[in-house]
């Protein structure tokens, strides 16, 4: 009778046992980390598309199942190569679960990985840096700006650093057309890869000319461990890619989320920019303290010309402007009148000129040489590092949102307009080019004589606006724009909504220390709402925006159109804003058409978001 | 008279390097210039998708241990893909491009000073060879066999 009630009493405690780890292991698989770590952002399925990262088979995954699959590699004995292990494949999961679970119970040995402990053998504080490179309007992917990680590993170098970049994996030889209708609608693959700092350094400063502002993000020893160690475990793991909303922003933002005190991001907005999560970053913080630390600008070789130029006092910038009017006579004795430290201010700024103005693929091209040449004398002088201090207030994780809704009334009716990013010639600020323009998928309302009608729809608006500040040979001012949406037919009417494509080349120039710059126009484009011939159309556009102070700004347009049909459209446009604070403004503006003598007035009230 | 100099310079450091430099030039030895140029692209080495292709090319073409080492691969890697802002730093003795090389070639703090004396003087010497018709690969070799007299 005593044996059985002792048996009986096993049997209960065995039960018990047996029911307090599933209980704690079904409270672990939900755990918002556990989550995280399988990419189950938002508590939803995990984002990942590659069969090899989750552990559990297909259609078999719960996060359950993967953390009962994970406590089983991880006590696996280990192989020949250490690194195949599962605890030197799912690092960020083996420091998770180390904290939730006795592992000496569960009979896990920690296993030794050597490539992941070199790649995180990193320095004492600030392990992690974002960095944040700046628009670029030479291709669709970047217009908005990239994100890449930096780890900030002990003993190297900031350009040896290992860095790590989300893109997508575009094949070879893709056409644009193809590029960006595969980007929209999630037609490529997309992953995390690592490559030394410089490779994309030197891509993105010299190549392209954006310049580089790198945060570091300032987070405990062990919740830095953990980030690394989840980076680690997603590199070379595919997901689906979009444009708009699972991009570079999307995923780092993703990544680092996972040791922030409140999410930054949720799966339901439709787009996420790289300057959005910088931004959100500056505001979050993680065990209570800010997450961002101070940036450190990186400027591109653009940058650093016009900053060198515009430090050259008036007889530098004279003997500069000579030299680059007759490059033969760049030789050391051309600039022998002059103290030492003008001749290193005067050489460095000419070969920051020739860098950025030669074509290294064209042998033909002379600026190659002369490029050659300045740096030989730079050779011939007494070595001595550059002098100037590059800066810039141009902060991308300051400043407004990056979407603005709004409501205002002109002579037809209420309107109310959304603008989900970026922004346009009258408020680009920090992190954008001054002048030019970038909107996607904008779109207004118009309620008159209570009806609501679609009022104009912006699919893609950009204008880039190239201005040659330093006014010498080369320094282009070449300018392009390209409109695609619909606007209505006459200044009017609130229901004639017309197609419209529209598109131009021309020159700009900038005055006042580029506060104004004016740009003219070739242009040509298609106006109508039936494929007819006489919707095509050839014209010109003349444009000068002004910021007249750091809160005020405007722009007047004027643009005419010589339709096929000999019909032609000549429009004035005038347009103030005034910043209210930094999450308003308010826009008046004015429209007028010379061949119909129609005129509007309309004002709108915006908010950043 | 000054040029044939010059020349005759570059000539010596060329044989002088050969002569003295430990080991294999990556550039011609390991094939790196073939694998990171394979269409003498630039572009290709600056995209993101390409160069991971390129650094399986540079990984296949370096294999061999007793061939090529690490160190000489990172370092001849990194003179290639930073040969324009490396140059400009060298000619200025200073700069984040040009301590990042030394920090790869494993040049100590006090050997610094006088590497980078040689180093700017053998540079000088090799880029008056250069003309339009010099590729990148040339030119990122010539600075790899530049430093390696220097070391």
């Amino acid at each position: 009778m005593q044996k059985l009630f002792y048996y009986s009493f096993f049997l209960l405690l065995c039960f018990s046992a047996n029911a307090t780890e599933e209980h704690i292991l079904n409270n672990l698989s939900q755990h918002k980390q556990w989550l995280k770590l399988l990419t189950a952002y938002s508590g939803n399925s995990p984002k990942v598309t590659d069969k090899n990262f989750l552990l559990s088979p297909e259609g078999e995954y719960s996060s359950l199942n993967e953390l009962r699959l994970t406590i089983n590699a991880f006590a696996e004995p280990a192989g020949l190569d250490l690194n195949q292990h599962g605890q030197c494949k799912y690092p960020a999961r083996y420091l998770f679960l180390k904290e939730k679970l006795d592992f000496v119970k569960l009979g896990i040995k920690k296993v030794s990985c050597p490539n992941y402990e070199e790649y995180t053998n990193v320095n004492d504080q600030e392990q992690l840096s974002l960095v944040f490179a700046t628009g670029f309007l030479g291709n669709p992917a970047s217009y908005y700006g990239h994100l890449l990680l930096k780890i900030n590993q002990k003993n190297k170098t900031g350009l040896e650093q290992a860095s790590i970049n989300f893109g997508a994996d575009i094949p070879a030889n893709e056409g644009m057309l193809s590029y960006i209708v595969k980007g929209i609608i999630g037609g490529y693959d997309s992953s995390f890869t690592t490559q030394p700092f410089f490779y994309h350094f030197n891509n993105y400063n010299e190549t392209e000319h954006r310049d580089l502002w790198e945060y570091p993000i300032v987070l405990s020893k062990s919740q830095s461990e953990l980030v690394i160690a989840h980076l680690w475990e997603l590199m070379n793991v595919d997901f689906q890619y979009f444009f708009f909303n699972r991009n570079c922003a999307y995923f780092m933002a993703r990544a680092i989320e996972l040791v922030l005190d409140q999410d930054i991001l949720d799966d339901v907005k439709p787009w996420v920019g790289p300057q959005e999560v910088i931004q959100k970053l500056n505001l979050s913080t993680s065990d209570g303290k800010r997450v961002l630390g101070e940036a450190v600008y990186h400027p591109s070789r653009q940058t650093r010309l016009y900053q060198r130029f515009s430090g050259l006092n008036s007889t530098e910038k004279s003997i500069v402007r000579s030299i680059a009017l007759s490059p033969e006579n760049l030789s050391l004795q051309s600039i022998s009148d002059v103290q030492l430290e003008s001749k290193y201010r005067i050489v460095d700024t000419l070969i920051d000129y020739y860098q950025f103005t030669r074509d290294k693929k064209d042998p033909e091209d002379k600026n190659n040489l002369y490029y050659k040449k300045a740096v030989l004398i730079r050779y011939q002088l007494a070595p001595s590092a550059s002098t100037t201090n590059f800066a810039s207030s141009n902060i991308p994780a300051l400043g407004r949102g990056i979407s603005r809704s709004y409501i205002g009334v002109d002579d037809l009716g209420i309107i109310v307009g959304i603008r989900p990013a970026y922004y346009d010639a009258l408020d680009a600020s920090y992190g954008h080019v001054k002048h030019a323009e970038l909107t996607m998928g904008a779109a207004e309302l118009i309620i008159d004589s209570g009806k609501v009608n679609l009022y104009s729809l912006s699919l893609l608006n950009i204008e880039s606006v190239k201005q040659n500040y330093t006014m010498l040979p080369g320094d282009k001012n070449h300018s392009w724009f390209l409109k695609v949406g619909a606007e209505q037919e006459r200044l009017n009417c609130s229901d004639c909504l017309t197609p419209i494509i529209h598109t131009g080349a021309g020159l700009s120039k900038s005055f006042f220390g580029s506060d104004l710059a004016i740009s003219g126009f070739l242009t040509t484009g298609f106006f109508s709402d039936s494929l007819i011939s006489d919707g095509l159309f050839a014209g010109a556009k003349i444009k000068a925006s002004w910021f007249i102070s750091s809160n005020i700004s405007t722009a007047l347009t004027i643009n005419h159109r010589h339709h096929i049909g000999n019909a032609t459209q000549t429009a004035i446009k005038l347009e103030q804003r005034t910043s209210i604070s930094e999450s308003m403004d308010l826009r008046l503006s004015w429209e007028h058409s010379i061949e119909t003598e129609l005129s509007k007035l309309s004002m709108n009230f915006g908010y950043y978001w | 008279m000054n040029k044939k100099l010059l020349l005759a310079a570059a000539t010596a450091l060329t044989f002088a390097a050969n002569a003295n430099a430990e080991g294999p030039n990556p550039f011609s030895d390991c094939g790196i210039g073939a694998a990171l140029f394979p269409d003498n692209s630039t572009l290709a080495v600056t995209s993101n998708i390409i160069w991971d292709i390129g650094t399986t090319a540079v990984t296949s073409a370096t294999m061999s241990p007793e061939t090529c080492s690490v160190k000489e691969t990172e370092v001849a890697k990194f003179i290639i893909e930073s040969y324009d802002s490396l140059n400009e730093d060298t000619a200025r003795g200073e700069g984040q491009h040009l301590n990042a090389l030394l920090d790869i070639a494993e040049v100590s703090a006090e050997q610094k000073d006088e590497v980078v004396a040689k180093l700017r003087s053998n540079v000088a010497v090799s880029m008056v060879e250069f003309n339009a018709e010099t590729t990148k690969v040339e030119k990122s070799q010539a600075y790899y066999t530049a430093l390696m007299t220097a070391i």
